[in-house]
């Protein structure tokens, strides 16, 4: 086969319903309480690359975020419909363990939220609690280095996580993330309480991090999306209106809503 | 356009030096109409806070005074480690402070693994339901229940229908009753003081409840807790109904050798020779409550050291 070929296939699988995709969602509904919030949304996301959901606040970004790692269960009210696939499997099949999911399927919240325990601590106690057995300060330093952080916090491990800068809190808890080695990583507006700076390392993390994991962020900086994914999905009303290759879904949306909305019109 | 420039700049001037006008303005009238009489509240309510304090302060330098004199010259060893006795030189506290110590530990040991995990549990495990807010309210009120019931209630289930006798056993889980509800309301607001954004962390990397429990809600609200334990310890210290309703001795000559045996405590011996005519056993009371005190001030203190501790090793 040609590269061309291989390539189109791959762009053929990222927003075809195929089973090579690393995480599918197929008709998912879903309702907190009567409110439904989640209306039909299907959408697969294929290894190693970077999606950006991008849309108008309330839309359901966030929730469709939370389904992924099942973080919903929490929510009393929550409901949900259809089906989501990782790597085949149905991660809201009764004989699975969410636990076990969220452990492969990471999540990086709005506000960094460190453990107040030390930089070490908040590295290991994941991949410990879990099971896994491992040279800790091997994992501490590795992880910290893929975030960049370890020339900052390398003589200082001990020392609490909250004592670092908001932007470095943030890249640790993605160090905490990568630690457990998911499969994919969530992102739910990762910069959004961040300076330029700060932003700016952290897509360039992003960017970093593609070549081993799959990535799905959300964001409301239209600038970010078109820097960091390589597919966008804009969702309105709790349904995805349109999602392709992040180019085109700026440049040459299909729908006018989508370009009301990428180029500042709604929102 | 030089000179229009100019005149920009010099509108501009003149706007800004109304805008600081006004400004200057507004403030000097609020001096002249309200900020006098507002001032005057301000210093008016400064003064009744102080007062509170003066008073609240006062009653208690009087009482513990009176106290003091009253019963420091009975305060010796031997007022330490003897019995109690008619003779008023003789008489100790020793049975007391035995009862006393056995009652607290047994209480502290019954009432807090059950208090704090009551709490875990509908803090952190329960569903949100209107059973959880029909539980939590209900804690509230027990709360509020004057312990004379509990001791009642601790009569007929421990005394009498567990048959524990009239034992130390009976008295500690009777009083373990009364400060269930403090221990649970404290753990409660304990946990509930910890951000959310904890929780979800050690969710989302797939912990289970029991795990973020464990190692990070738990080791951030040990302070908070351990306050919450050291005033219901206080107040088992200084409960005296529940007891003497399920039947502690106002008179013992003698130690308890283990949980099944009878007993006195502190209070109760207190509240014994406050009770007799003559005066010098009114004066043992004040000697006995100078004693109480003290165990009080040292457990709390202690406490208080401990907490800290707790605190320093989080942030
Ligand atoms: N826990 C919840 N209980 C009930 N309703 C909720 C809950 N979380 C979200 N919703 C509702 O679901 C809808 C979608 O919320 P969601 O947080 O997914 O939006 P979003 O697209 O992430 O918005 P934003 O960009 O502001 O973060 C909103 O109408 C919101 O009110
Ligand atoms: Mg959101």
């Amino acid at each position: 086969m040609l590269i061309s070929d291989v390539e189109q296939l791959n762009e053929k699988m990222s927003y075809g319903l195929t089973n090579h995709s690393v995480l599918q969602a197929d008709q998912v509904s879903v309702h907190y309480g009567d409110n439904q919030v989640l209306k039909d949304v299907s959408i697969s996301l294929r290894e190693r690359s970077v999606y950006a959901l991008i849309g108008p606040s309330g839309c359901g970004k966030s929730t469709l975020l939370r389904c992924f790692n099942r973080m919903n269960d929490f929510v009393e009210t929550f409901r949900f419909d259809g089906k989501i696939s990782f790597f085949g499997h149905n991660i809201y099949d009764p004989d699975i363990d969410p636990e076990v999911i969220r452990k492969s399927i990471g999540m990086v919240f709005q506000k960094p939220n460190p453990f107040p325990a030390s930089i070490y601590k908040n590295i290991m106690w994941a991949p410990k609690i879990n099971g896994m057995d491992q040279d800790w300060d091997e994992l501490v330093e590795t992880s910290l280095k893929q975030v960049g952080l370890w020339d900052e916090v390398s003589d200082r491990l001990n020392r609490s996580g909250l004592e670092l800068s908001g932007g470095q809190q943030q890249r640790l808890c993605i160090a905490r993330t990568i630690a457990m080695n998911p499969k994919v990583i969530l992102m739910d507006e990762p910069c959004a309480s961040l300076d330029p700076i700060s932003t700016a390392k952290i897509e360039e993390l992003i960017e970093q991090l593609k070549e081993k994991y799959t990535i799905l962020i959300v964001t409301h900086s239209m600038q970010q999306a078109r820097r960091t994914s390589d597919f966008s999905a804009f969702m309105y009303q709790g349904e995805i209106i349109e999602h392709g290759i992040t180019k085109d879904i700026f440049e040459s949306p299909r729908e006018r809503l989508t370009q009301e909305y990428v180029n500042g019109k709604i929102g | 356009m030089n000179t229009s420039n100019l005149v920009l700049i010099r509108k501009n001037q003149t706007d800004i030096s109304d805008v600081v006008r006004a400004a200057y303005d507004e403030l000097t009238i609020g001096k002249k109409n309200n900020l006098k009489r507002r001032k005057l509240f301000n210093t008016l309510f400064r003064c009744l806070c102080a007062l509170a304090v003066v008073l609240a302060v006062s009653v208690l330098v009087v009482l513990l005074s009176s106290v003091f004199i009253d019963g420091w010259q009975w305060l010796d060893w031997q007022f330490l480690t003897d019995f109690p006795s008619r003779h008023v030189e003789k008489s100790g506290i020793k049975s007391g402070i035995f009862g006393s110590v056995m009652i607290i530990v047994i209480t502290m040991i019954t009432a807090i693994p059950i208090g704090v995990g009551s709490a875990i549990y509908i803090q952190e495990l329960m569903r949100e339901s209107w059973l959880k807010s029909f539980v939590k309210t209900n804690i509230s009120n027990l709360s509020g229940i004057p312990s004379i019931i509990y001791g009642i209630l601790g009569l007929a289930v421990f005394v009498r229908i567990l048959g524990f006798d009239r034992s130390i056993l009976a008295g500690a889980l009777a009083l373990s009753l009364v400060i269930l509800p403090i221990i649970i309301i404290a753990t409660s607001e304990a946990l509930a003081a910890i951000p959310n954004s904890i929780r979800n962390a050690a969710l989302a990397l797939g912990a289970t409840k029991w795990q973020m429990v464990r190692d990070h809600i738990l080791p951030n609200a040990w302070a908070e807790i351990l306050t919450g334990v050291i005033l219901a310890t206080s107040r088992a210290f200084g409960e005296t109904a529940p007891l003497l309703i399920v039947g502690a001795l106002s008179y013992a000559a003698f130690v308890p050798e283990g949980i099944f045996d009878y007993f006195t405590t502190l209070p109760i011996q207190i509240f014994n020779w406050t009770g007799r005519p003559q005066a010098e056993f009114h004066q043992l009371a004040a000697a006995g409550i100078i004693v109480l005190m003290a165990i009080l001030l040292v457990t709390n203190s202690l406490a208080i050291f401990l907490r800290n501790q707790f605190k320093r090793k989080i942030i």
